[in-house]
């Protein structure tokens, strides 16, 4: 995979990983990855298989920012938040992954439907890390790699 | 023991071609049935995954307007203990 972008000029990032549903792209020098996703959904199966790449990219590298840019999505499955949320970025946040940075659609229903299932999984699992992580939103990806 | 007649021969061969065809295409329709079928399986978690935000958006928007009754309530006590109290 030898596909290079330049998010309007700001860093190369590579091409690491690529499935029907999502990107992945890294940036070793800036200790950066981005997942963008492609579809309006993506099923569970696949969300785990895109992750499950991203966290060996995490072990074998120096990542510390993972930026996730979810425009592309229309509906989310919340037992695959809950894993993402949850079980994932608890795993991540041990190999040095603790800044997150995320892009939601337009959309304001959606960003409500986020913090609605968020509230409800952080009800659900009290003993969850996310005061222990560096978490914002960002309207791109140039300000998700800047801040 | 004779020799089969030519024709015969040629519609052996013809045969073991249209088998191997055959076994072909029903792994080929097989193949695309699967697909069809993880598509759809696929599609299913979709639906169910809208209809879950869809509920959970209703039981949202639900407990908004019960706690908006019940402040409304609140307010409409409060309006009436300070007029008792005025007059």
């Amino acid at each position: 995979m030898n596909e290079t972008t330049s998010f309007s000029g700001i860093m190369d990032f590579d091409l690491a990983y690529e499935q029907r549903y999502a990107k992945v792209w890294s940036n070793a020098e800036r200790k950066i990855l981005i997942c963008e996703l492609l579809s309006d959904y993506v099923p569970i199966e696949d969300f785990q298989e895109a992750f499950g790449e991203i966290g060996h990219l995490v072990k074998k590298g120096d990542y510390t920012k993972f930026i996730f840019d979810k425009r592309a999505l229309r509906a989310f499955h919340q037992p695959t938040m809950e894993w993402y949320f949850i079980h994932w970025k608890k795993e991540m946040l041990g190999y040095g992954l603790k800044t997150h940075r995320k892009i939601l659609p337009e959309e304001k229903w959606f960003e409500k439907m986020v913090q609605i299932a968020k509230a409800q999984i952080l009800t659900q699992y009290p003993d969850n890390i996310i005061d222990q992580l560096d978490i914002a939103y960002c309207d791109t990806i140039e300000e998700a790699v800047l801040t | 023991m004779k020799t089969p007649p030519e024709s015969f021969l040629l519609f052996k061969e013809e045969l073991v071609k249209a088998q191997l065809e055959k076994e072909r295409l029903k792994l080929y329709y097989e193949q695309q049935l699967a697909e069809v079928n993880q598509e759809l399986l696929r599609l299913k978690e979709q639906i169910q995954s809208q209809q879950d935000m869809m509920r959970t958006t209703l039981e949202y928007a639900s407990n908004l307007e019960i706690r908006l009754t019940e402040v409304k309530e609140e307010v409409s006590q409060a309006t009436s203990s300070q007029k008792k109290s005025i007059y």
